[in-house]
This record gives C-alpha cells, sequence and structure tokens, in this order.
C-alpha cells in the first residue's frame, strides 16, 4: 500500500514545519511561566509535592515537543534539565538555596533560547548550567519519604505479568528482551510497582493562540468598519430623510458595533499574571539583597489590560517595589521596636472602576516625612514653598523632575531611575501615579491606567472651528458657562466659579470667540483636583479608534493621536494629563 | 482487514496542541482523515462517550501518557473498563526508555505503543499491527 | 538616469526623485492643530491615514502657502517610511535626468535644502532639493524613536 506521504511535496512539508515551530514556541513560551510559578511555589514549601509534578510534566512535555519539532540542542538540555529534577524529586539532590536559583536559571534560559529562537536566531549554549546541575547532583540528600507516592492501581486480573511479557514481545522484541535480561529479582514485579504519582493539576483556561499580528489587523479593520459606520450615518442625517426602517437598521448596526468593540478590546486583554509573577521574581531577589523578608501578597491576578499596557507595567513597577523594599520596609530590629510583624508586607492589588483600571502598591514600612520633602523640594528649587499645600500634596512632590530622596545611590533601586521617570512612564501610557503615606506606618501607590490604549467611547467638541476628542473616561462632567459670570485671574492663571467650586480654567486656543454667550466648559478630574477646559460646542459622542498623529505634534500640544469622523474631518484627541499640564502651576 | 479503513475515527489525545497538530497531521498524511483532537485524559473519555450517544465511535485512540486532570494510564484503563469500549483500540505514544510505563499500559491492556517523536513509516507500522494487516 | 517629479512653488521649479513621491491629491480641508509652527500646517485624512501637511515655502523664504488657484494640489511625500503632505502650487512634469549633469550646490551654502541645480534642454531651471531636510524626517525619527 503506497504511503501517501511520499506524494506531499517538499516546499509543503516546510511551511508546516515552520508553523509548527511557531505554534511550539508559543506553547512552550507558556508553559515556562507556570513552570515558573510552581518553581516559585516549590521553593516557599519544598514538601509539597505536586508543584514539582508539574514542572516535570511541564518539561516533559516541552522535551517532547522539542524533539518533534527538530530543537535538538533543547531537546538534549531539557531531558537534562528534567533528569536533574528527578533527582531533586526523589531527595538525591538535596533542595537548597543554590538549587532553587540554578532551577529558575534553567527556567530562564530556556525561556530566552525559546525567545531568540522565535525571533529567528540561535539559542546560546547552556554549558554551564549543565556543569551546575553536575555539580549539584553530587551533593547527596536524604531520600525523600516515599509516602507521598501514589500507586497506580492496575486491575491485576486484567493481564497477568507472564501474558503482558508476551504481548510485548509481541509489540517490540527489544523491549521486551531488555526487560528479560534485567539483573533485578524480579524485575516485573519491580518495574510494577515501582510508585508513580498521578498529576492531579489544575488544567489552565480552554484558550487559542493568537498572533498578535493577526489581533491588530483585526482591530485596524475594525477601525475602518468604524469609519465607514460614522459617514454612513452622517450622510443619512445631512440627507434629512425621515425613514423609520433605516433608522432602525442605524440603530442595529450601532447595537452590534459596541458588541463588535468590546470583543475587539477584549482580544488585546491579557491578565496580570505575567506582570506579578515576574514581580514575585523581584521581590526575592530584592529580598535577598537587602537581607530582609518580605510577605508579598497579590490581588486581582485575574484583571485583565491591553497586552501593549501590561507589557509596560513590568519596568515602572518593578522599580517601584524594588524601592519600597529597599527604602520603605525598615530592618528587623527597626521593626521590632515599632512593633510591626518581623516579615515586611507589600502588597500589590489591581481593579476596575468606572471605565479606568486602578494598581494599588502598599507597604508597612517607614512611609514619607512631608517635612523632609518640603524641605528637598524648596532646596531643588520645585516650589517656592510649602505653605497651603496637603501633606498629600508634598508627598506628591517626589515626582517632580529633580527630586530625588536619597543621596547615594542604593545599589539596589538606584541607578538614576528617579520617581519623575517612573511617573513618565505611566503618563506615557495614558495614566497616571500618585502617592500616599504616613509617617511610620507605611506607603501606597495608586496608578490610573486606561482599559485600551487606541479603542474607546469619546465626545467631539468644538473649539473654532476646529474638532476634538475627549474620552467618555477623562470627563467628570460638562456644564455650560455663562459669560456674562465672572472670571477670576490670578498669577496668570483663570479660574472659575462652578458648583460653588473654584477651578482653574484653560481653553484650547487663544483665540476666544467672543460671540458665543454660553460656552462650555469640561470638567477634568485628576488626582482628586478638578480643571475647565472651555470650548464652543459639542459635535455628538462618537466610538473612537485613535490613530497615530505626526510626533511632532505630539510633542508640542496635548494631544495622543487623531481620529477621523464621520465627515471626513480629522479630530485631535485631548489627552487628559498633557491638557493638565497646560494650567499654570496652581501655587 | 484487508487494508487501513482510511474512514476510521481516530482520536488523539496529548496535553500539547502542538502535538495534536503534528500527529493528526501525520494521520493525514497516511490517509486517515477523521481525526479529532483532545487535552486530556477526561476531554477525551467524553468526546469517546458523546460519540456514542450520536451512534458513531472511535476506533483508534492514540494517546499520549503524562498528561494533567486524567493521564493516558487513567484513560486506558477507563476504556477497557466500559463495556461499550472495551474493545477500542488504544496505541500509547511514550517517551524513550520508559519501559516501567510500556508495562503498566501492557497489563492494563493498551493494543501497542510507539516511541516520541515518530515518523509516518513507523506509525503505519504500528497501525498496521493494531489492525492485523499484512 | 532617474525619473524625476517637477513641480512648483513660489515661482520656483523644484525636482524630487520619483522614488519618494507617494501621490497628488487634490486639496482637500485641512484640519488644523492649533499653536504650532507656521509650517506644520495641520492634518489630512488620506484614505483613513492620518498625513501631517506641511507648507515648505516657509523653509524656502518664499513667503506663505494659500491654497486659492485652482492648480494648488498636495503632493504626498513618503521618504524613509515616513508619509508627508507638501501643499504645492502647480505640478509640472516628469523627467529624465542624468545625475552626472546636476550641477552640486551644497557648498555655496545659500540654502540648507537645495542640493543641486538642473538646466533641463529648454532652458529651464530646476531645483533639486533634499526631502529628508525639507520635511524634517530627522525630526520626526528622533521623536518617534524616544517615545
Amino acid at each position: 500500500m503506497k504511503n501517501k506521504a511520499d506524494q506531499i511535496s517538499m516546499s509543503e512539508e516546510d511551511d508546516f514545519l515552520l508553523e509548527i515551530r511557531a505554534d511550539f514556541i508559543a506553547e512552550a513560551i507558556d508553559m515556562l511561566s507556570s513552570a515558573e510559578e510552581s518553581f516559585l511555589l516549590f521553593e516557599r514549601n519544598p514538601l509539597d509535592d505536586s508543584s514539582m509534578a508539574n514542572i516535570l510534566r511541564l518539561f516533559h512535555s516541552i522535551k517532547g515537543g522539542c524533539k518533534a519539532v527538530g530543537y535538538d540542542e533543547l531537546a538534549h538540555f531539557s531531558h537534562l534539565a528534567e533528569d536533574f529534577m528527578i533527582s531533586i524529586r526523589k531527595g538525591q539532590v538535596r533542595v537548597t538555596s543554590a538549587v532553587i536559583d540554578i532551577l529558575l536559571e534553567i527556567n530562564d534560559s530556556l525561556k530566552n533560547a525559546i525567545n531568540s529562537l522565535q525571533q529567528g536566531g540561535e539559542s546560546e549554549s547552556f554549558a554551564h548550567l549543565e556543569i551546575k546541575m553536575t555539580e549539584l547532583s553530587n551533593d547527596q540528600g536524604e531520600s525523600k519519604n516515599q509516602s507521598q507516592e501514589r500507586i497506580d492501581s492496575v486491575d491485576e486480573s486484567v493481564i497477568d505479568d507472564a501474558t503482558a511479557l508476551k504481548l510485548l514481545a509481541e509489540m517490540d522484541e527489544n523491549v521486551h528482551r531488555q526487560i528479560m535480561t534485567e539483573e533485578i529479582q524480579s524485575p516485573l514485579v519491580a518495574l510494577i510497582k515501582e510508585a508513580k504519582t498521578v498529576q492531579k493539576v489544575v488544567t489552565v483556561d480552554e484558550s487559542i493562540k493568537l498572533s498578535l499580528k493577526k489581533v491588530d489587523q483585526l482591530v485596524n479593520s475594525f477601525g475602518e468598519q468604524v469609519i465607514n459606520q460614522a459617514k454612513l450615518i452622517y450622510l443619512f442625517e445631512s440627507m434629512g430623510i425621515e425613514n423609520e426602517k433605516m433608522k432602525k437598521v442605524l440603530s442595529d448596526i450601532n447595537k452590534s458595533m459596541n458588541e463588535l468593540q468590546d470583543t475587539v478590546i477584549q482580544l488585546r486583554m491579557i491578565n496580570l499574571k505575567g506582570v506579578f509573577n515576574r514581580l514575585d521574581r523581584v521581590v526575592r531577589e530584592t529580598e535577598k539583597a537587602t537581607s530582609k523578608e518580605i510577605e508579598f501578597i497579590k490581588e486581582g491576578i485575574e484583571q485583565e489590560l491591553d497586552k501593549t499596557i501590561v507589557d509596560a507595567l513590568v519596568d515602572p513597577l518593578t522599580h517601584m517595589v524594588r524601592n519600597s523594599i529597599d527604602h520603605g520596609i525598615e530592618s528587623r530590629e527597626i521593626r521590632e521596636i515599632r512593633g510591626k510583624p518581623a516579615k515586611g508586607k507589600v502588597r500589590i492589588k489591581g481593579y476596575q472602576k468606572a471605565g479606568k483600571f486602578y494598581l494599588e502598591l502598599e507597604d508597612d514600612g517607614n512611609g514619607l516625612d512631608h517635612e523632609i520633602i518640603a524641605k528637598k523640594a524648596i532646596e531643588k528649587g520645585i516650589v517656592r514653598t510649602c505653605d497651603g499645600l496637603s501633606k498629600k500634596d508634598i508627598y506628591n512632590l517626589i515626582f517632580e523632575n529633580g527630586f530625588s530622596t536619597r543621596d547615594q545611590a542604593s545599589d539596589v533601586s538606584g541607578r538614576g531611575v528617579g520617581m519623575d521617570v517612573v511617573r513618565k512612564m505611566f503618563t506615557d501610557l495614558k495614566g497616571s501615579c500618585e502617592i500616599d503615606s504616613e509617617l511610620g506606618v507605611g506607603t501606597t501607590f495608586k496608578i490610573e491606567l486606561p482599559l485600551s490604549l487606541s479603542l474607546f467611547n469619546g465626545i467631539v467638541i468644538e473649539e473654532n472651528l476646529q474638532s476634538y476628542v475627549i474620552a467618555n473616561a477623562d470627563l467628570a462632567e460638562i456644564v455650560s458657562y455663562d459669560l456674562n459670570r465672572k472670571i477670576y485671574s490670578e498669577d496668570d492663571q483663570e479660574f472659575i466659579k462652578i458648583n460653588e467650586e473654584i477651578i482653574p480654567l484653560s481653553r484650547l486656543s487663544q483665540v476666544f470667540n467672543e460671540k458665543k454667550e454660553k460656552p462650555l466648559v469640561a470638567i477634568l478630574e485628576s488626582q482628586g483636583k478638578k480643571y475647565g477646559l472651555l470650548f464652543d460646542d459639542i459635535l455628538g459622542q462618537e466610538r473612537i479608534v485613535l490613530k497615530k498623529i505626526d510626533p511632532r505634534y505630539e510633542k508640542s500640544g496635548p494631544y495622543s493621536g487623531g481620529v477621523i469622523l464621520g465627515n471626513g474631518k480629522v479630530a485631535l484627541v485631548l489627552e487628559r494629563e498633557k491638557l493638565i499640564k497646560k494650567f499654570k502651576k496652581v501655587s | 482487514m484487508e487494508a487501513f479503513d482510511f474512514d476510521l475515527r481516530i482520536l488523539v489525545v496529548d496535553d500539547m496542541a502542538t502535538m495534536r497538530k503534528i500527529n493528526t497531521q501525520i494521520l493525514n498524511r497516511i490517509g486517515f482523515k477523521n481525526v479529532k483532537a483532545a487535552a486530556d485524559g477526561k476531554e477525551a473519555w467524553e468526546m469517546i462517550i458523546g460519540a456514542l450517544g450520536l451512534g458513531l465511535s472511535f476506533g483508534l485512540v492514540i494517546t499520549d501518557w503524562n498528561m494533567p486532570v486524567m493521564t493516558g494510564l487513567d484513560l486506558l484503563s477507563q476504556i477497557r473498563n466500559e463495556p461499550r469500549t472495551k474493545e477500542l483500540k488504544v496505541l500509547m505514544v511514550t517517551a524513550e526508555g520508559e519501559k516501567e510505563n510500556i508495562l503498566l499500559a501492557v497489563k492494563a491492556g493498551v493494543n501497542n505503543y510507539i516511541v516520541k517523536p515518530f515518523t509516518p513509516e513507523t506509525l503505519n507500522l504500528k497501525l498496521k499491527k493494531i489492525f492485523d494487516i499484512k | 538616469m532617474r525619473r524625476y517629479f517637477v513641480f512648483c512653488i513660489g515661482g520656483k521649479k523644484f525636482a524630487i526623485p520619483m522614488l519618494e513621491i507617494e501621490e497628488v491629491v487634490l486639496p482637500q480641508e485641512i484640519s488644523i492643530v492649533p499653536e504650532q509652527d507656521k509650517y506644520l500646517k495641520g492634518v489630512i485624512n488620506l484614505r483613513g491615514e492620518i498625513v501631517t501637511v506641511v507648507d515648505i515655502k516657509i523653509k524656502l523664504g518664499l513667503g506663505d502657502s494659500e491654497i486659492v488657484d485652482k492648480k494648488t494640489c498636495f503632493v504626498v511625500f513618503k521618504v524613509d517610511g515616513h508619509k508627508v503632505a507638501v501643499i504645492v502650487d502647480e505640478v509640472e512634469d516628469v523627467v529624465q535626468i542624468q545625475e552626472t549633469e546636476i550641477k552640486d550646490v551644497r557648498d555655496l551654502k545659500k540654502t540648507k535644502f537645495v542640493e543641486g541645480l538642473y538646466r533641463t534642454n529648454n532652458d529651464q531651471l530646476l531645483l533639486i532639493a533634499n526631502s529628508r531636510k525639507l520635511l524634517e524626517i530627522d525630526v520626526i525619527e528622533k521623536l518617534k524613536n524616544a517615545a
């Protein structure tokens, strides 16, 4: 019987190989993330066999996968790593901090190797790790307590040993021969009774792998569709036709677009697991470097955010966590004196509220001393005086350019990355960051982020015949303002009174349209403070698909991009934090 | 059987998506077009029973051993213990040198085993053995 | 021999390598971005893409561009992957120019942007300009990389 395999052409085979290699790489990366989690769990509790069992299953699968797609070097290394871990599990290698370090290093190397394969590069040599594994293997540990292992129950009445051997001989001569010549007294009994632990591991969410490129293409297509929908509505409205059927269809289209928008945003969302796991590692490293013990609490790990935002969170959060442990958490002795638990507490919590995402990073350490900060701020010329500033205002001065709370750079979190850079990392993501603290009790960072960078709902406003967009989430409210009412002016900054509150006012353009009797004010809120933006008219609500604009505009104006409206014109999208900078400093 | 029944419904079980894809491809190349896949023993069992409920049946299960939720061995035991499926042909996929597993599998009633990674030719031979084709 | 695109701005004729020209579009309403350099006129919607419009007359010291003439249009340049639309008074022609016959005027330092002069067969003077400099591509790239 001719094997159809012969009929497949070479190029189809190559394509298939490329495809499954790509699939494998994606899957392996996932599995290594899961393995890393298990390694950390194992470190915390080496007596719990389930984490090691999970790791072994993952490494075994990765090894098999490497072989199947032709990554032989990686397969070989995975095999060595697997053997090493089996000997750890059997108790032949003692579990020390050095061993855990090596395990994490193995995991990292594999991850890096696979990542570089994804980029099309060569994987590096694992020689040094292989040497280390051999070294550590020679450090004999006590044999593990076998009681945890479970003997697989095989229904003895199905097939007896002798018949089994005979069947095996029919299946494979070689293996049969091997088993028969093994010099153990009762080879069959010994082999069969060798304990096996059943892997009971929680399965990961059912999911499919999507290439980010495809998702972006989908977002682009959706963006096109949004423009088409807007054009359609604009044309219909300008024709002035009153047609109930048309209206219904347009309304239905709008409804399904809403659903599509939510789905499309969701596609690019990933959860915080990756970031939180990374922070686990950071805590661990910082603990060692500072000789402090930390209890790291993670909440909201299942919360989801746009992938671009999540990926960009790792750097600033890493710095903040290191900072908290290094400078925030006190030494054991001081904590004892203060009556605090020996272990410093660091907690990160993620949650959604009112269309925005929040991350809180809290520590129960030193807290900030507002007097020291105030003095420093004045010294560095950041403010003239701190009179009239609340404690919280003073704490937030540490985010200003030119501020740094330590004169000597600590080798853990120093390195010249000031809090101003950290805050910029969040504002670059169209978010914000503020701090609150209590001396002696602790410090909390509160980070605000948008749920999606490029898809959101906003209102279109007009100022001086040009259209602008403000995201709904950025707006507290819109009020109309009677021009006859007074506009106060102080130090070059205008103020108006709205709802008994005095808030600073700004306009987008210098030339204000005097004809309008009742201009409108958009009230923006940031960090508990309100700001008013004066403008001519509201044009409507629109679904916004953010498009990039020339970086020269983004640099010189409060814009985060542009959007194409239904009438074909381009509206500039205003970015809240950049807008607020336009307001003169309130002193 | 005289020759392969290419309409045979085959179930591939492996926790790695990459492996499921590869094995399905290999089966397709040999000529089997009716190939389904499951990610662990539990899912596989549900699919086997589900098919029976529709009046259809799987003719062969090709399963990996080391899987979460329900292992290959447990799946095999379940298949052999159920009257409606006890004759279902099962081929176990094993890594090199897993003699203990192979013997356990044989005792539990596996029809044959194959070492991974395998070629279409090797699988072809094993299938011939299972279905008793010359 | 290379093909050059010739257009008129402020009474002068300019030639740019065809490779750098993406397309020519009829003038459309420019969305103005307030408080910018006069050179940055605004943005337009180019089939769903937001493209910057610049007025290079200002860089060349030839006054200001007003879209009054029927012949005015936008020439969309694409230089090193960056698209920029330029307001042009009139589109002229595509000509073949032998590069060796271009007179190099970079040393003359009269203007940063004109790098060569070419006299056509019918005695017309074409100014060969450096589009990277005219369109501030360096600035765009620097800002993009800083992001």
